[in-house]
């Protein structure tokens, strides 16, 4: 038994041999050299991100890796990947969310901050960058709601006859809710968080994203949202309109920023100068149709911000009282919900 | 014990057999699919290496034809005037028959179009929709108008419409002042592309055209999207893509677009699959003959083996003609056949040691008859020696004395004694003779003292001496009796001869025969030659030598004995 034993251990080793013999050929893809490329995390939408990352692939040759997701999750995701980041920069999400991540975020001054002179869009110690211009604005489903009837300000949606009607996303997961809830906060005090929260009747949204289509299909009748998403909307065929909060709506910009410790920390430099450089700002404005940053470019009539009350947002106040603003939230929130049947 | 033999034998045949015939067949199955997968895999990847390079040619071809075209027409006047004055029919006609012309080698395969200094479209050969103008600093227009020449430009997110276009290339348009007058693009939609690479490879490829930084174009099928998401996660980490199959990339030098070529591997796996499960099968098909073969060996084997045992086990209880069939001519059957010889000759053996008992049993009964009523007469001869003494009668009296001293000896239970009381009782026999045949012959006994210890069957020689007094020496008087003992080795010979008138040769020749019949009036010489073939056996016997009117010598040969302790 011991001689076939030895016999079958030199079969199996001859077997493993012509195992092992046949290299597997093909699978020629190059490889790209890492300085070539570029891992962006972004909240856009792939209708504003794709055209700008394509270009600025085209100009530079830089191979860019997206990385979609919501503002509150990539932000979360680039935190528990301080110590060793994936991606080299944050393109999306309220300054006002990348204010409270700034110490994941690397200083850097673009060239073309030269050009941006807003308000509270070249963020502390040029941590973040504003990238466009976001006021909020309400939504309304056009076939429910009147003209005449429909919410004017921010007060209004604090009344009874809006009760469960509002469309309206969980702040402490989205970035333009919370920016709402601060405006709002800014303007009529703490009272007003519970307030709207308890008029939700428990039925707050997980994602902002959710907020339109659902006005649109008739689920909500009013909505919170950006001025972007809902022109997109409309540009779409979706029964909605929408307007601007006639006590004072803020304009947050969402913005861009490089992480610290970025792993492609030169093209991400040029990323960023390229997003916020004239071209990409004109494109940015003429052909996808949102706010741009810059001054030197001459903004189309319907998107000058004269034509819109601004209210004065403290966009460090809101970034200090977040978590203090959200639990408050979640507490009325709750009470509103368990007085529901 | 008995059952565990046989099987053992017969695993280790199986064993064996399964050794012998499954490793070379699965290691020939194995290594033979492995060598064929890797053959067809080498030629797969020449074959859509060759096919990448090929796909690429097809497109520097149709780009360098595209490249001409966008020169010609750059520098056509017609088209320059066009451009200043496009409201004028005359001049749009002439522009619109400048790119025909122009594009008339690769009509099907491109697409002209014409735009102002500003980027709006003036004049188009692309059927269907197109952007009624192009940003100056954006895409394809901002390229040209920055470095001048001939620019490529990928536009990737349109793939699975048709009428889209991919790749397009522009230049300038100068007139000879060298003022800017507008564009020129040559474009390739989508559809065109696809129509380009159509029927270059077989069913299972498809070719991706990326963008220089691997964005999709097009591909010769729709629903890529992951594939090419895996295929640029692999350029990009070098990890597989983790396809069943086998990339070819080949860029293409003129717009630096990658051409990617993905083939199935030539054996999927399911037929793989199947060659193991032919291989699984013909294993199982293998092991099932293994035990056949092991279990109709063995039993062919062990069969004879077990009646050979069994035929040995009645030889070992006494059946002496246990016999076993011989019906095979191999080496069992030899060993059946040497077994019957084997028993044939121990039953031949102990049927002669049968007879030999027999022999001495009726030697020893006819010696008993002789001793009938041996009392009676030794008391009898006894009463007589004393009678015959009272009656002064000396010669009778010696007659019975000796007569019943040789009686006494002859009913003795010995069967062997010395060779001195062989003599002693000898010379009672002799004195006896004397006196009845008074003075006729002579006796001389010469045995040398060192002999007279030696152990002989009792009455070997008396019947010698008679016969020598009878036969030898009855015709005449003054004959002589010459008993005269030698050794030969270990040998004691002890002859008997007699000067009378010789023995019949026909009675010599049978005394001296190795195995004597009974001789007619000779007993005697029968039951020596008899007595001494049964105790020492072969080699020991009667010998007799005999010349008419000299005489004649009958030798007794018989091994030396001496006494043995003085208790036997």
């Amino acid at each position: 038994m011991g001689g076939i034993g030895k016999l079958a251990a030199v079969l199996a080793a001859a077997l493993l041999c012509t195992g092992c013999a046949g290299e597997q050929p093909g699978s020629s893809l190059p490889r790209v050299d890492p300085a070539d490329q570029l891992v962006v995390y972004t909240s856009h939408p792939q209708e504003i991100y794709a055209p700008l990352v394509e270009e600025f692939e085209a100009r530079t040759g830089i191979w860019v890796q997206v990385v979609e997701g919501t503002s509150g999750g990539l932000l979360e995701q680039i935190g528990s990947e301080r110590q060793a980041p994936a991606a080299d920069v944050m393109f999306g999400g309220g300054v006002d969310s990348l204010e409270c991540h700034r110490d994941c975020f690397a200083s850097y001054r673009s060239p073309a901050c030269e050009a941006i002179d807003g308000e509270g869009l070249c963020g502390g110690e040029n941590r973040w960058t504003g990238f466009s211009v976001l006021p909020l604005v309400f939504v309304y489903n056009t076939r429910l709601v009147d003209e005449r009837d429909a919410p004017t300000g921010w007060n209004s949606l604090t009344e009874p006859k809006w009760t469960g009607r509002i469309a309206f996303a969980d702040p402490a997961l989205s970035g333009s809710c919370y920016t709402a809830l601060a405006t709002a906060v800014q303007l009529y005090g703490q009272e007003y968080a519970g307030a709207l929260a308890r008029n939700l009747e428990g039925r707050c949204l997980e994602e902002s994203g959710e907020i339109v289509p659902l006005v649109a299909d008739g689920s909500y009748s009013v909505g919170v949202t950006l001025e972007s998403t809902a022109l997109q909307a409309i540009g779409e065929g979706a029964d909605i309109a929408y307007l601007y909060p006639e006590d004072g709506t803020s304009a947050v910009a969402d913005g861009v920023a490089i992480l610290e410790g970025a792993p492609h920390r030169a093209n991400a430099e040029r990323f960023v100068d390229f997003v916020l450089g004239r071209d990409a700002q004109s494109f940015l404005c003429e052909t996808i149709g949102r706010r741009q940053v810059r001054s030197d470019i001459p903004a189309r009539q319907q998107y000058s911000l004269e034509s819109l009350t601004l209210m004065d947002y403290d966009l460090a106040w809101a970034a200090a009282h977040k978590e203090e603003l959200v639990d408050l939230w979640q507490q009325e929130y709750q009470a509103g919900k368990g007085g529901q049947p | 014990m008995k059952r565990s033999k046989p099987l053992s034998f017969k695993y280790r045949l199986f064993a064996g057999s399964l050794v012998v015939a499954l490793i070379p067949l699965l290691l020939c199955g194995v290594s033979l699919g492995r060598l064929f997968n890797d053959m067809l895999l080498h030629q797969s990847a020449a074959q859509g290496a060759e096919q990448a390079a090929e796909l690429a040619g097809r497109l520097t071809a149709v780009l360098q034809d595209g490249e001409a075209a966008l020169e010609t027409v750059a520098s056509d006047p017609r088209l320059q005037r066009a451009l200043v004055d496009h409201t004028n029919d005359e001049y749009s006609k002439d522009a619109y028959l400048t790119l025909y012309e122009a594009t008339r080698q690769v009509r099907s395969q491109v697409g002209l179009s014409l735009y102002d200094a500003g980027g709006k479209l003036q004049y188009t050969t692309q059927s269907g929709e197109s952007a009624a103008s192009q940003p100056m600093n954006w895409g394809i227009l901002r390229k040209a108008s920055r470095h001048g020449g001939v620019q490529y430009m990928a536009r990737p997110g349109q793939a699975d419409q048709a009428q889209a276009v991919c790749l397009s290339m522009a230049c300038p348009v100068e007139n000879s002042q060298g003022v800017r007058m507008g564009y020129v693009e040559c474009s390739i939609t989508v559809g065109q592309m696809q129509q380009l690479f159509a029927g270059a490879f077989e069913e299972g490829t498809v070719a991706y055209l990326l963008t220089p930084q691997g964005r999709l174009l097009c591909a010769t099928r729709g629903n890529v999207d992951t594939a090419v998401e895996q295929i640029r996660a692999a350029m990009l980490t070098g990890v597989s893509p983790g396809q069943d199959g086998l990339f070819f990339a080949q860029t293409e030098p003129a717009s630096g677009c990658l051409l990617v070529l993905f083939r199935t591997v030539p054996l999927s796996s399911s037929s793989v699959g199947l060659m193991y499960t032919i291989l699984l099968g013909a294993s199982v098909l293998c092991v099932v003959l293994c035990v056949a073969v092991s279990l109709i060996l063995s039993r062919s084997l062990f069969s004879p083996i077990a009646r050979l045992s069994a035929a040995m086990g009645r030889v070992n209880s006494g059946d002496l003609t246990a016999r076993v069939p011989v019906d095979r001519r191999d080496e069992i059957g030899q060993l059946t056949e040497d077994f019957n010889t084997m028993t044939g000759r121990l039953q031949t053996y102990v049927a002669e040691q049968v007879q030999q008992q027999k022999d001495l049993n009726d030697a020893q009964i006819r010696q008993m008859q002789a001793q009938l009523n041996p009392h009676f007469l030794y008391n009898t001869l006894d009463t007589m020696k004393w009678l015959a003494k009272i009656h002064k009668l000396p010669q009778v009296a010696q007659l019975a004395g000796s007569l019943a001293g040789i009686l006494r000896w002859s009913i003795a239970s010995e069967q062997f004694v010395t060779l001195r009381q062989e003599l002693e009782l000898l010379q009672r026999y002799i004195d006896i003779q004397k006196i009845r045949f008074a003075g006729k012959f002579e006796y001389v006994v010469e045995v040398p003292d060192a002999l007279l210890d030696c152990r002989v069957p009792k009455l070997i020689l008396q019947p010698l001496v008679e016969n020598a007094i009878l036969h030898g020496l009855s015709a005449r008087a003054g004959g002589m009796v010459y008993v005269y003992a030698r050794t030969e080795e270990d040998t004691l010979v002890i002859s008997v001869t007699d000067d009378g008138c010789g023995m019949a040769p026909e009675m010599v020749e049978r005394i001296n025969s190795p195995q004597p019949k009974i001789l007619e009036g000779h007993l005697g010489l029968y039951n020596i030659s008899t007595i001494l073939y049964l105790y020492y056996g072969a080699g020991y016997g009667l010998h007799a030598t005999s010349y008419p009117n000299v005489g004649t010598t009958v030798t007794a040969r018989l091994p030396v004995q001496r006494e043995e302790a003085p208790d036997a």
